[in-house]
């Protein structure tokens, strides 16, 4: 059962985790779009 | 003459039952297509290793003479001291993933993260059945990441736990990667209505800028390698591979590390892997309950994107809903996952085309799951 609770934990720090770096990924690919410069690729 | 019947007279139950598995993972690879760049050297790997005193691992003769088998050298040498086989084919793979339908629609990226829901929810659930069958927390992480659906992923997190399940657990994991085109479209009815699954999606990509292309994975890396350092080297050789897919004055090396390195890495990755089944090891009932987990897992983690899509329509306005299909495509096995819902959606409805928002979802399931991983890598080790 003590797994179960740590593992109960970790599920909600590791999907916050995952969300974060997802959203920041998105963010920085947001920014990109808009200050990434030069011309289209084809 | 009797040293001829050797071998023969030595054959035990559970070897006899290792050849079945063999022979199953080579029927499934060539007849039915399932993964055969993995499943046929597993399948063929398995027979070898579980011949009696089989010339592949490593014996001593008669006599005292040490005999160096080659399948257990290439075990001890590329995945258990050093991981370099699971890790090196990333760069293959990122050099095969095209980022674009992603970068001209980021907001799918989101889908990357849901749909790992699978590899937590196996990891609880792991640690619930763990005093019935001896399965440690480390052991859980380990199972539990069979929902990566990226096998080098699970490969090299279960390696570096140093579970005793890592044969059933590389088996699980390319077995249900191929089985995506069943197991997904299952899960998918299940948490779905058919008005859910008519929902269209209008395509317009934005424009990427090939210095977006090139900066992506450096970013990515960066960012990832700041906040879960341990998905450094997965994500790290993912990118890289993809950066000499995207500088474009590396085309001769894009190409070699999408054909001939990625499959050289495959090949040996098959037969060494193969090591790990061998029958006095694998032919357990942890084994079976690991196969079962596994299938939970994959269903899990469409479960998860699918209800993340649902959840975001909530929110969204009329005419911007997404077709939660979509959130099942999250999944790192690439491009099955995709395909499967573009395929759904097709069946639905003949004109909803959402192959490109799949694409999207799936290719961010990639860094999704190397992610997770790496965050898996870095919390367990805390509480234990």
């Amino acid at each position: 059962m003590e797994n179960f609770i740590i593992s109960l934990e970790i599920m909600g720090l590791g999907m916050a985790g995952i969300f974060a770096v997802m959203l920041l990924i998105m963010g920085l690919v947001a920014l990109l779009a808009k200050f990434g410069g030069e011309k289209p690729e084809e | 003459m009797e040293f001829l019947l050797r071998g023969v007279t030595a054959i035990t139950w559970q070897q006899l039952v290792m050849y079945a598995i063999g022979g199953l993972l080579i029927y499934l690879a060539i007849e039915k297509g399932f993964e055969p760049a993995l499943l046929m050297p597993m399948g063929f790997g398995a027979i070898l290793v579980n011949l009696p005193f089989s010339g592949v691992l490593d014996q001593v003769l008669q006599g005292g003479i040490p005999a160096p088998g080659i399948i257990q050298w290439l075990f001890q040498t590329l995945i258990d001291a050093s991981e370099a086989l699971p890790i090196l084919l990333f760069i293959g793979i990122g050099a095969m993933i095209d980022f674009g339908p992603l970068l001209s629609n980021p907001k799918m990226m989101i889908f990357g993260a849901a749909a790992q829901f699978g590899i937590f929810f196996t990891f609880s659930l792991v640690t619930l059945l763990g005093p019935w069958f001896g399965f440690t927390l480390a052991d859980a992480a380990s199972i539990g990441i069979i929902g990566a659906a990226d096998g080098p992923t699970s490969i090299l997190v279960s390696k570096i736990f140093g579970t005793p399940y890592f044969g059933a657990i590389a088996v699980a994991a390319y077995s249900y990667m191929a089985l995506v085109p069943i197991v997904q479209p299952f899960a998918i009815r299940l948490v779905t209505t058919r008005k859910e699954r008519r929902i269209r999606m209008p395509y317009h990509p934005k424009d990427v800028t090939r210095r977006t292309r090139i900066l992506f994975p450096i970013l990515v890396t960066v960012i990832a390698g700041l906040v879960a350092p341990m998905s450094v080297a997965l994500v790290g050789f993912l990118m890289f591979g993809n950066l000499l897919r995207e500088c474009g004055v590396l085309n001769s090396l894009s190409q070699t590390a999408q054909n001939e390195f990625a499959n050289i890495i495959t090949l040996l990755l098959g037969l060494t892997i193969s090591f790990s089944m061998q029958a006095d090891a694998f032919v357990t009932p942890q084994t079976l309950v690991i196969m079962l987990l596994g299938l939970a897992a994959f269903v899990m983690d469409t479960v998860g994107g699918v209800l993340f899509a649902k959840l975001m329509n909530v929110f969204l306005p009329e005419g911007k809903k997404i077709n939660p299909m979509i959130g099942a495509a999250g999944i790192s096995a690439f491009p099955m996952s995709a395909r499967v819902v573009q395929k759904m959606a097709l069946k639905e409805d003949n004109q909803n085309h959402l192959l490109m928002h799949a694409i999207g979802a799936n290719v961010s399931g990639q860094i999704g799951s190397v992610i997770a991983g790496g965050i898996l890598l870095y919390l367990v080790p805390l509480f234990l």
